[in-house]
């Protein structure tokens, strides 16, 4: 009736409580029964003993006067009831005149018990005695009386044992009315209250259970009212919110890319989400039961230990670190977990919630970027020595300019033979020199002169053999290997002569002055991208095919350190060496589009390749591709008229003019931009031709440049400046100069420059 | 006259006696009414036949007609009237309750009876001598004196308890007697009354625990619960005692008894006598003239009890 209600459903406790009220209400009915039937019941015995005693005294009369024992005996036998335990007659002289078997009512089972444990010897008179003391018998005492004359006794011992017998039978019988009528009542209670109360409230307590168990899907489906369906109502309602709540924090669970787990006080895992199997490879099944640690790289094992028992024992509230993480197939991966305790409202830990998400890519690219940093930095550092070494090389070009060239005028102007001619040509060869240490800077700092031929580097190897062999010491080896098929680059010889001497005299310096070899050698090869990644310039060229020139040496090689630095200007390892060579041939390099590789160790030498990007056509030897095209004839006109020379550096400017003036020209000059354009104002149809600085303050020679051909379009300018020709034309937009002069120079350079513009 | 007369008076009369005595012995119809089928009254009838028959009064020529109320009142009362109606020369009762039924109701016949303890107590006869009335027999009174005697051969006996019948004079009788006794023989005798068969069952354990020895009257009750009655005696190995030999073959241990048949047969002598003229109130009552001392010794054995050599010696019948 009550289903599968346990002791404390609410049925059974309705049940027991209308019992307990039934129990308790026929209790205090039968004791109130039981009183009243006992009062009743003892008085209705004393009358029935008065009676009897009545019925035997009259009996008893003539036999007790006649003194005959057996005719009492039987008077008194005969007259034992279920109420009679004993019956006795006295005579008038108080002597007992019946027997003991007679006397007493055998006939009553439990007092027959009494009797066997009176002692076997025992008379009449004692026997009455211990019976006295026996509860429940009540004696009736009758006078027998013959005419008013007592003649005798009747005492009658009555058990109310009958009573309490009839007692107990009514008590059985209202007690058994009573359960019967609680049974009735309370079972047409139940069923009264089963459709109405109960069965709702089963339900009710049913589908909680099933919604406690995580079955979301129960709901009440009866038909209930009034506050119950309330109940029902509200309970569908909340358990339609809880499943609509856990289907979105399951698809939260499930769509995170991050690892979602929930672990046990036992370290095993009870929860996890797709990605979780995911990223180490173990299905969701193979997960749960799983112990965490599982997961974790050995290295990490220990402490990752020590910060979970930490959560489990609540010393640690949440963690948050990155991990080693094992998959399934043994890789490792790093990981970054966050973990943090889930407690009940006691503080008690239901489980650790545990979200792990792979930062493997993430360290990497943070390391690629730590690496981009540090190149950036190293290439500002670079550039930055490279705009110095530039800026450097700028201002002693125009102090080598002014040296130069006044030594070149006192040359010309020296009546010859002169004994000043020898210590003017050592000094002009000294600035020469010092000429080619700023080219060398210049070429690191990508701003060389480059005169561009389509050519095979192996003529170019061939045609400085000579001079190759010269640098390398008798005790090393020098061998040459150039492939026969090598196709053609476009390159400035010079500097790739420049790159190949660098490189053959460090690999000299590497070896030193122990036996040794140095291998030049030619050839193609086809790049991968991932192969060009290797460069040691910054600028990564693309994969492809390139011409390379090698060379290797069996010298002390480098370690990481100096592998690491041996481009850098000024750096060095020897302390004569300037440190500009290995940086002169990045700049080269760099500047041809090219790729360094360099594969050292120590004690095990050096290899350099140089990759140079193959050209599109067949080589032409000897083909110069330039910013100009040449035909270097010899001008014999006179030169006459005004020629503007235009820089803020006063010693060139004074040179320059000195030139002019030699020439024939009369000069004009201007120390800046604005000055510059003023006299060209005053005298724009007479100024044949301007020699213009690139760089001065207020107005520079890009302005300055476009403001004369502004005022006159068909001026002729020549740009003096310290770069390359290439780099100075890129900074003309639209009108280019007609000529550009490489400081230093000289006046031979000034006047061959003069000659070709005026042509 | 002489001789002659003499002869022929002579045989004239022991003609007319041998006449006299045929017609005495021929055709008699005896009714025989006993009250039940207790062995000792069925004993009883048969001495009674053997002393009929041994005086002339043999089977078929003298016919019994016999009637059992088979310890029922109402047909005891219902057998009595058909009794006299029946028209028999003489009746034969065995047991006091069927004696005083019948010589009250049948007064014109002879009534000779047997297995009566007291039949002047129980008012079937005047005195021993002479009935006053058409009654006379033969009684199984034995002297309680001699039982009490006996008994203390096989135990000294202080509480002797009686079980009988109030209502059934025989056993009231030997209740008398015996309290009669219990003085000057300091024993105390301890009435035990029964009339239904639930009174027996519910006092017998404790007269049997209380007593030494109980006595066993002959009432019918007491009869109908020998058995248990038995079983008692011999769980509390109490002795048993009675003065009738039935009741020893049924387990009494001890029994101080007259020989039912013996009465009867006496019986028989005395009716042959009244068939053959003689007056019932002109015959006395007689008794057994020596009891005799029985014992089962099953019983002796079941309640463990020794017999003495005092005892052995004056046994005359062991049931075994």
């Amino acid at each position: 009736m009550l289903g599968k209600a346990s002791g404390n459903s609410i049925g059974f406790r309705f049940f027991s409580i209308i019992t307990l009220a039934m129990l308790i209400g026929t209790i205090l009915l039968s004791a109130v029964i039981s009183f009243y039937e006992y009062q009743s019941s003892r008085r209705r015995l004393t009358e029935n003993g008065q009676n009897l005693a009545l019925f035997i005294a009259r009996l008893s009369k003539e036999p007790l006067i006649a003194q005959n024992s057996v005719t009492l005996d039987a008077i008194v036998h005969d007259a034992h009831n279920k109420e009679i335990v004993y019956a006795l007659i006295y005579d008038a002289s108080n002597k007992l005149m019946t027997s003991q078997y007679a006397s007493l009512n055998y006939r009553l089972p439990r007092f027959n018990a009494v009797f066997a444990t009176f002692p076997k010897y025992a008379d009449l008179p004692e026997i009455i005695a211990l019976l006295r003391k026996e509860r429940h018998i009540t004696e009736v005492t009758m006078p027998i009386v013959v005419e008013s004359t007592p003649i005798g006794t009747i005492i009658l011992g009555m058990s109310d044992h009958v009573i309490r017998s009839q007692i107990r039978k009514t008590v059985n019988s209202v007690v058994s009315i009573n359960a019967v009528m609680a049974a009735l009542l309370c079972t047409a209670l139940i069923m009264l209250s089963r459709k109405t109360v109960f069965d709702p409230l089963t339900a009710l307590a049913e589908s909680n259970l099933k919604l406690a168990q995580g079955d979301l899907s129960a709901r009440v489906n009866i038909v209930a009212k009034g506050e119950l369906k309330l109940l029902v109502d509200s309970f569908n309602h909340m358990a339609t919110s809880l499943d609509e709540n856990e289907k979105q924090l399951r698809a939260i669970f499930d769509t995170s890319k991050a690892g979602i787990i929930m672990v046990n006080d036992q370290a095993c895992i009870v929860l996890a989400n797709q990605s979780m199997s995911d990223m180490f490879g173990y299905s969701q099944d193979e997960l749960i039961s799983s112990s965490y640690l599982r997961l974790v790289c050995p290295s990490d094992e220990e402490s990752s230990d020590f910060n979970l028992n930490g959560l489990i024992s609540g010393k640690l509230d949440h963690i948050s670190q990155e991990r080693h993480y094992l998959r399934k197939d043994g890789t490792e991966f790093i990981g970054y977990v966050s973990a943090r305790r889930h407690n009940d409202s006691e503080g008690n830990l239901i489980s650790i919630v545990c979200i792990i998400t792979d930062i493997t890519d993430q360290k990497r690219i943070e390391a690629d970027r730590l690496e981009l940093e540090r190149q950036l930095l190293h290439s500002q550092k670079l550039e930055s020595l490279g705009v110095l070494a530039g800026g450097i090389a700028h201002d002693f070009n125009n102090l080598l300019a002014v040296i130069l060239g006044n030594l070149d005028l006192v040359l010309l102007r020296l009546p010859k033979p002169s004994p000043f001619v020898a210590g003017i040509e050592r000094s002009m060869q000294a600035c020469r020199k010092a000429a080619g240490l700023t080219k060398q800077m210049l070429a690191y700092s990508g701003k060389g002169i480059v005169q561009l031929k389509r050519m095979n580097l192996n003529q170019l190897v061939r045609e400085n053999i000579d001079l190759l062999t010269t640098t390398v010491p008798k005790t090393i080896t020098f061998t040459v290997r150039l492939d026969d098929n090598l196709p053609a680059v476009t390159v400035d010889p010079s500097q790739i002569q420049q790159v190949v001497m660098n490189l053959i005299t460090n690999a000299a310096e590497a070896i030193g002055e122990k036996p040794g070899t140095i291998t030049l050698s030619t050839g193609v090869q086809d790049c991968t991208a991932e192969f060009m990644l290797q460069s040691r310039l910054e600028d990564k060229q693309p994969g492809g095919r390139y011409a390379y020139i090698e060379v290797s040496d069996s010298g002390s090689g480098m370690d990481a350190e100096t592998e690491q630095r041996i481009f850098e200007p000024f750096y060095s390892t020897k302390f004569t060496g300037r440190g500009l060579g290995m940086s002169a041939v990045l700049g080269i390099i760099k500047a041809h589009n090219g790729a360094i590789m360099l594969d050292s160790e120590p004690e095990r030498g050096s290899v350099f390749k140089v990759l140079l990007p193959i050209s599109d056509t067949d080589a032409i030897e000897g083909e110069t591709v330039g910013l100009h095209s040449p035909a270097q004839e010899t001008f014999n006109s006179s030169f006459a008229g005004l020629v503007l020379v235009v820089d803020d550096e006063p010693n060139v400017l004074d040179f320059c003019v000195q030139c002019v003036d030699h020439f024939g020209f009369t000069p004009l000059s201007a120390v800046d931009g604005l000055e510059a354009v003023k006299i060209f104002r005053k005298h724009a149809n007479e100024i044949r031709l301007v020699i213009l600085d690139m760089t001065m303050p207020k107005m520079d020679g890009i302005a300055t440049f476009k403001e004369l051909k502004r005022i006159n379009p068909g001026v002729r300018v020549i740009i003096s400046t310290g770069h390359s020709a290439q780099n100075s034309t890129a900074s003309f937009t639209g009108d280019k100069p007609d000529a550009f002069i490489q400081k230093p120079f000289h006046a031979q350079e000034l006047l061959e420059k003069i000659e070709l513009v005026l042509r | 006259m002489t001789t002659l007369c003499r002869y022929a008076l002579v045989a004239l009369v022991v003609f007319l006696a041998a006449l006299h005595s045929s017609e005495a012995c021929a055709g008699k119809k005896i009714g025989v009414f006993l009250y039940s089928s207790e062995i000792r009254y069925v004993d009883a009838f048969r001495g009674f036949k053997d002393g009929m028959k041994l005086e002339g009064f043999g089977e078929p020529e003298t016919t019994y007609l016999l009637e059992n109320a088979n310890g029922n009142k109402a047909t005891a009362a219902g057998l009595v009237t058909k009794f006299a109606k029946s028209n028999m020369d003489l009746y034969f009762t065995a047991g006091t309750s069927a004696t005083i039924l019948l010589s009250k109701n049948i007064t014109d016949k002879p009534v000779v009876f047997s297995a009566v303890y007291d039949p002047v107590k129980s008012g079937i006869a005047r005195s021993w001598r002479s009935s006053g009335n058409n009654t006379t027999g033969t009684s199984t009174i034995i002297p309680m004196s001699i039982l009490l005697d006996t008994l203390k051969l096989l135990k000294d006996v202080k509480r002797l308890a009686v079980l009988y019948n109030p209502g059934e004079l025989n056993s009231e009788y030997v209740l008398r007697d015996l309290m009669d006794l219990q003085q000057s023989r300091g024993l105390k005798v301890l009435p035990v009354p029964t009339t239904k068969k639930e009174d027996v069952i519910a006092v017998l354990p404790e007269v049997m625990r209380t007593s030494d020895a109980v006595y066993v009257t002959g009432s019918n009750l007491v009869n109908s619960q020998l058995t248990y009655i038995m079983e008692m005696a011999a769980k509390y190995r109490t002795v048993t005692i009675t003065h009738l030999d039935d009741l020893v073959e049924k387990g009494v241990l001890l029994g101080v008894t007259s020989s039912s048949y013996q009465i009867g047969f006496q019986a028989g002598e005395k009716a042959a006598k009244i068939l053959k003229g003689a007056k019932p109130a002109s015959l006395p009552i007689e008794t057994v003239k020596r009891p005799v001392i029985v014992l089962n010794q099953r019983s002796a054995q079941a309640a463990q009890i020794q017999i003495p050599d005092k005892l052995a010696k004056i046994i005359d019948r062991k049931i075994k």
